[in-house]
């Protein structure tokens, strides 16, 4: 059979029966429950038309907007001092190595939903949100990116940016940093949501970005690397890895190392913008690079099976292979996390495996009920997975054994775990604070 | 007035539909419930699709309809209503789809939705395509509901891979990968089906 009939096939049974029609009760059960349904309006005034009588509504305006202004004044006149912005996850994947270590603590059981919230648009899996232990910062597939209370959920700040996000934005010197998939690369004020810059990349930014102090440094389909300044957003360099970067570089002690579709994975010097190494893997994209222990790990044959799907252990220095692992069956693999004892590869087998760091050799294997194409988070001894079966597990990192799982509504995000809490989006627009009894005092 | 009561109104008294989801967003029942009508039996099959069982099809459009209705004035771009309701209900699918895992296993309860629909075949084939049939369905149901979502607007809805990009909020590039996957996890499926 041909592949055009294969596709008939799959089209024919799964049609539903040309006599499967709405029943005729669905659009009047619909109609009464609309009935008694409220509307969700975007202004904040909008329950003024309902209570309100038209005439004296501009009265009315008058004087909340004076009592909003009273407020305001007696809040700046006795508000305490603001403590330094201390941001603990900065970074897609955790900092610039992207090995995966969360700050921590996670949630002490039994754990359960603490709060959530819906935004304008999902967060999908490349979307990890930002926190710094009191604000969580998300950007969404609506272009959004919204800041919001980390023990409550409340929106502290929400600011539409035209293009959908597609990769996690990055925090450095006050700033959150997005690139978007027209091109634009829009930095916020993390306090206000104000835009204090924005450039124009030639082609979408699509990949994570990643920051020092010094540069932000962002990927685009066009097949560069390129290096913003923080305080103005203006260029200082780009450089051509040879095909478009759709996921983000991962920066160890002045070296960048970055993947290209088309299989090109390159070691790049931030301080000459030498290229120091580059490996060739065949066609298809390569995973989000993590580096630790002198090593760097990417997966290779992402979007193109004609490449197998492999986790490789390079040496920093030279880029030659050390070791190589696939799974039983060929389908994508990602770099979950990275310790001192084993590289955790999740993959859409819907396992997680545990890898020797030395040897690559597995050590231990967790099937989940779903597909993993999102990946994983480590804190101290446990490591945090979400899967495509919806769930967000806790399993002890050493044997792999589930210590818990919180199920939630559509596919979680990479889990980002900090004081006590676990925090994901979800592609359901969802974002999402999972917490347990609370921490034990210091 | 039932939404089917609003259609006929609807095409007595022709009205734009413009200004129908002008209505509908400020707050008038009978204005959605006429854009809603005609619409209402293409969904509820689409939902069919991906959930295989009209008793949790009928959940899910309910579900994606309130939800529509309550979202509506927050849309920003009308020309997109259809888009945007498709969106929302593949959404109701998948959230229903996972709320049902979680409660049993019952996926592995199938119906013959799609059985009628193969094509003609000659009598030597037709019992072997039959069974290739039902085994796709089997395997489809194995599959998780982003897979599902994926396959039934690819192959069944016929929606271009940029419209299902925009419904899922994911580049084309994005889409044609996970396509290819939810494909190759439906084969890997079959075979453990044909087992």
């Amino acid at each position: 059979m041909n592949a055009h009939d294969r596709d008939m096939l799959i089209r024919a049974a799964l049609t539903p029966r040309d006599d499967v029609h709405v029943p005729q009760d669905l659009s009047e059960d619909i109609y009464r429950t609309l009935q008694t349904t409220a509307q969700r309006r975007s202004g904040a005034l909008w329950p003024i038309r309902w209570l309100v009588p038209a005439a004296s509504r501009g009265l009315w305006l008058v004087f909340i907007v004076s009592l909003l202004l009273a407020g305001l004044a007696l809040a700046l006149a006795t508000r305490p001092p603001v403590p330094s912005l201390l941001p603990l996850v900065t970074t897609f994947h955790g900092g610039p190595e992207r090995t995966g270590v969360m700050p921590g603590p996670g949630p002490v059981p039994p754990v359960a939903i603490g709060w959530q919230v819906r935004l304008g648009g999902p967060v999908t899996f490349s979307l990890m949100p930002l926190t710094d232990g009191r604000v969580v910062w998300v950007g969404d597939g609506s272009g959004a990116l919204t800041a919001l209370n980390a023990e409550t959920g409340a929106n502290l700040w929400s600011a539409p940016n035209g293009s959908p996000i597609t990769g996690s934005p990055v925090i450095v010197n006050g700033l959150l940093v997005a690139g978007a998939d027209d091109g634009t690369v829009v930095a916020l004020d993390v306090a206000t949501g104000e835009e204090r810059w924005q450039f124009s990349a030639r082609a979408a930014v699509r990949a994570s970005l990643v920051a020092t102090g010094e540069s932000i440094y962002a990927g685009a389909d066009d097949g560069t690397v390129f290096a913003l300044d923080p305080a103005t957003g203006a260029l200082q360099w780009e450089i051509s890895v040879g095909g478009p970067v759709t996921r983000g570089p991962a920066i160890i002690d002045g070296v960048m190392y970055v993947g290209a579709t088309g299989g090109r994975f390159s070691a790049i010097d931030l301080k000459t913008h030498d290229r120091l190494w580059m490996r060739e893997f065949g066609p298809g994209g390569l995973g989000t690079p993590a580096v630790a222990n002198g090593a760097v790990y990417t997966t290779t044959g992402l979007q193109d099976y004609g490449v197998p799907h492999e986790l490789v252990a390079l040496d920093v220095r030279d880029g030659s292979v050390l070791w190589k692992f696939s799974a039983p069956i060929d389908l994508p693999l990602f770099v979950g996390a990275v310790d001192e004892d084993f590289v955790y590869a999740v993959s859409e087998d819907f396992n997680v495996y545990a890898l020797d760091i030395q040897t690559g050799e597995q050590r231990w294997l967790f099937g989940t009920q779903g597909s993993i194409g999102t990946v994983a988070t480590l804190v101290d001894d446990a490591i945090y997975v979400s899967s495509a079966d919806g769930a967000v597990y806790a399993l002890d990192r050493m044997t792999g054994q589930e210590r818990w799982r919180v199920v939630v509504e559509g596919t979680p995000t990479i889990p980002v775990v900090v004081g006590g809490r676990v925090i994901v989006g979800t592609d359901l627009g969802e974002v999402i604070a999972i917490t347990g009894e609370p921490p034990p005092e210091p | 007035m039932s939404f089917s009561a609003a259609a006929g109104r609807a095409s007595s008294l022709p009205v734009s539909e413009d200004v129908l989801l002008d209505r509908a967003a400020s707050g008038d029942v009978d204005a959605f419930d006429a854009l809603l009508a005609p619409r209402l039996d293409r969904l509820f099959r689409m939902a069919v699709a991906i959930v295989r069982s009209e008793s949790d099809a009928r959940d899910a459009v309910q579900d994606a309809s309130v939800l529509a209705w309550r979202e509506l004035p927050r849309l920003r771009d009308r020309a997109r209503f259809d888009a945007w309701v498709r969106q929302i209900l593949v959404n109701a699918c998948r959230a229903l789809l996972r709320r049902r895992r979680r409660v049993s296993d019952r996926e592995v309860e199938i119906d013959m939705t799609g059985a009628t629909n193969a094509p003609q075949l000659t009598t030597s084939s037709a019992v072997e395509r039959l069974g290739e049939t039902e085994a796709i369905q089997r395997a489809f149901l194995r599959l998780d509901p982003t897979s599902r979502s994926l396959i039934v607007l690819h192959y069944v809805e016929d929606q271009p891979l940029a419209e299902i990009g925009r419904m899922l909020g994911q580049p084309v590039g994005t889409i044609k990968w996970r396509l290819s996957n939810a494909r190759r996890v439906l084969e890997r499926a079959l075979e453990v089906e044909r087992r």
